[in-house]
């Protein structure tokens, strides 16, 4: 009413009654969520700030309890584990808490499901024994990824004496996990944004996302050597050495000795 | 078929990362006499594709999703020995820092996806390669052979899993780490992959390869550098065998300690797994008692009150996780229905 009167014409005013038919492109959805999650929790790295122990301490220690874990036998340690692991997640911010939880849970509950078969062919405690070790390790890890800056376990490879070719493809390569992956989203979006309806070539058009990200990453690959060339290297690349052990990490070795005094404790006594 | 943790062993993934080393210096030596060193940062960006790649779901027939490997893709885009450097670091990632496969596992999922797949898949791939000329020729090798890669990739997962009970179980037959044997686990592995997963592979190392012929072909390692290669491809196939041939001792070394490890304790595992087998099935069935959460918590020299007191601690460390994270969720709401009514009450008014 009042907007007739602004000079709209009713056309623009009356509803539309297009309803494209619908198509299936869950596919794309799919695809971009993935994307986007691995997106936001790189993104949410760039914001954390180390805490705890040193990441090369932090790194060994959480690979011998995972060691432990696989190895042992006895309820009781994996137990002991769940309530230390526990104690600890308890004191992280909701949001580390949170992710940590879903990742292991999720892992914890698919591989129930995967033993769950074996619980008629007459193992029923080896379905929640494995669970519980897959549960403990899966959130140690993430554990490990949501408190340590990523750049920072790129570093902490340094003292596995792992050659510095593979440091520098790693950290590329999260770089451009990164930029690649928002390509990707950028163009699956507009794809999506531009097919109303039904399209017979979206299925099609996924080659030439992937085709066209891999010609661009060559690309990019080149023209980052110029960039690096431009800035002196010569083709060895070396990484800042840092201090392996502070003195917060005192209290990480006690832990693990503790742990390991546990392990051999309870292994005997079964 | 990323194995997580606690499928495999330790041993078991011990011998398999004991395979993998000689594969990976193999792989770094012959980047370095391949690649110039203008391409250094490709194999990092490389890796980041593959990681990439391997997040893409593709339409299969049905309406379902899957989503490829694309291990024989990046293959046939910059050689197999890239390859395998780029999806091993793609790999580590995902351990590392999504929880996607198993850190101990590493090593086994390396030799599984970074190391048959890539190689097998180019091998054949170069083998249909050289009978054929035709662009259709090339797309349908690249076809076969990520048909072949993913299968072979599945089968060693499958072998990898399948003996796993038969290594690894208590005194009284219970499986420590994969329950189900090779009868099990290769037909449960194969069919999904022989169908599904296999299709998915296929659909997308074609179309992508097709996808990079037609928009820019030179960009495709040549045909004199392809023979070349195609002749290399067989030399892993070599070293696997070797490789496998020098583990095989290996293997039973660990099994060897392993069964060392629980002969000593044999009786008293007898026991309480006996215990266990008796009990559990009921206790299942009931819900959770404290019977089935701990199998096996009666251990000499400790009361049996630390069992409870164990339980209780997890239980409150549980309690305290769960409302924090409530705590949390309740905060982000934003309650627009009641802005909405408070205006509409100053309109009225």
């Amino acid at each position: 009413m009042t907007t007739a009167e602004n000079g709209i014409p009713d056309w623009l005013i009356a509803d539309d009654a297009y309803d494209p038919p619908k198509d299936r492109e869950n596919f794309i959805t799919k695809t971009i969520l993935k994307l986007m999650g691995v997106l936001s929790s790189a993104r949410e790295d760039g914001k954390i700030r180390p805490e705890g122990a040193s990441p090369a301490v932090k790194m060994i220690g959480i690979l011998y309890v995972i060691v432990l874990t696989a190895l042992c036998t006895n309820a009781f340690f994996l137990y002991c584990m769940l309530a230390i692991c526990l104690a600890r997640y308890c004191i992280l911010p909701a949001k580390h808490l949170g992710r940590i939880l879903r990742s292991a849970l999720a892992a914890a509950l698919l591989s129930m499901l995967i033993l769950l078969p074996a619980v008629f062919l007459g193992q029923p405690s080896t379905m929640l024994t494995v669970s519980l070790k897959v549960f403990l390790s899966v959130s140690i890890l993430s554990f490990l990824s949501v408190t340590t800056p990523w750049n920072r376990l790129t570093g902490a490879l340094r003292v596995f004496h792992v050659p510095n070719v593979f440091i520098f493809t790693f950290d590329i390569t999260l770089k451009y996990i990164v930029i690649l992956g928002d390509m990707c989203v950028n163009i699956l979006t507009a794809m999506k944004l531009r097919s109303v309806g039904r399209n017979r070539d979206k299925n099609a058009s996924l080659s030439g996302v992937l085709g066209n990200v891999f010609l661009r990453s060559r690309e990019m690959a080149e023209e980052m050597y110029g960039a690096m060339q431009c800035r002196g290297f010569e083709g060895e690349y070396y990484s800042m050495k840092k201090k392996l052990f502070a003195r917060k990490d005192i209290l990480y070795v006690v832990l693990m000795a503790a742990v390991t005094l546990l392990y051999y404790f309870l292994e005997k006594a079964v | 078929m990323h194995i997580p943790e606690n499928y495999l062993s330790p041993q078991t993934c011990a011998v398999m990362t004991a395979v993998m080393i000689p594969v990976w210096v193999h792989a770094v030596k012959k980047i370095k006499v391949e690649i110039p060193k203008s391409k250094m940062p490709l194999m990092g960006v490389a890796a980041a594709f593959s990681f990439v790649a391997m997040m893409f779901n593709v339409p299969l027939p049905g309406g379902t999703t899957g989503h490829a490997v694309g291990g024989t893709l990046i293959a046939l885009l910059l050689g197999p020995n890239a390859a395998c450097i780029s999806v091993t670091i793609a790999l580590l990632i995902q351990a590392l820092l999504f929880g996607d496969g198993g850190i101990l596992a590493f090593g086994a999922n390396c030799f599984n996806m970074a190391f048959v797949l890539p190689y097998l898949g180019y091998g054949i791939y170069s083998l249909i390669r050289k009978r054929t000329k035709t662009d259709k020729g090339r797309l349908v090798a690249a076809g076969v052979g990520g048909y072949i890669g993913i299968n072979a990739a599945a089968f060693c997962a499958a072998v990898e899993f399948g003996i796993q009970p038969a290594l690894f179980h208590t005194a009284s037959g219970q499986a420590l780490y994969c329950p189900y044997g090779l009868s099990i686990a290769i037909p449960a592995m194969m069919l999904g992959h022989l169908t599904i997963a296999g299709v998915v592979e296929v659909i997308f190392t074609v179309a992508v390869l097709a996808y990079v012929l037609r928009t820019s072909p030179g960009i495709l390692p040549d045909a004199s550098r392809e023979q070349e290669a195609g002749k290399s491809g067989v030399k892993p196939l070599v070293i696997l065998l070797v490789a496998l041939v020098c583990a095989v001792p290996l293997g039973l070394l660990a099994t060897g300690t392993a069964w060392g490890e629980w002969g000593a304790d044999e009786i008293a595992s007898v026991v309480s797994k006996g215990k266990a087998l008796g009990y559990t099935p009921e206790g299942m069935t009931k819900g959770f008692s404290l019977n089935a959460l701990l199998p096996d918590y009666s251990i000499a020299g400790l009361p049996e009150v630390a069992g409870y007191i164990l339980s209780a601690v997890i239980g409150v460390l549980l309690l305290i996780i769960i409302f924090r994270i409530i705590a949390a969720s309740m905060k982000e709401k934003v309650n627009f229905q009641k802005q909405k009514i408070s205006e509409t009450s100053v309109k009225g008014n």
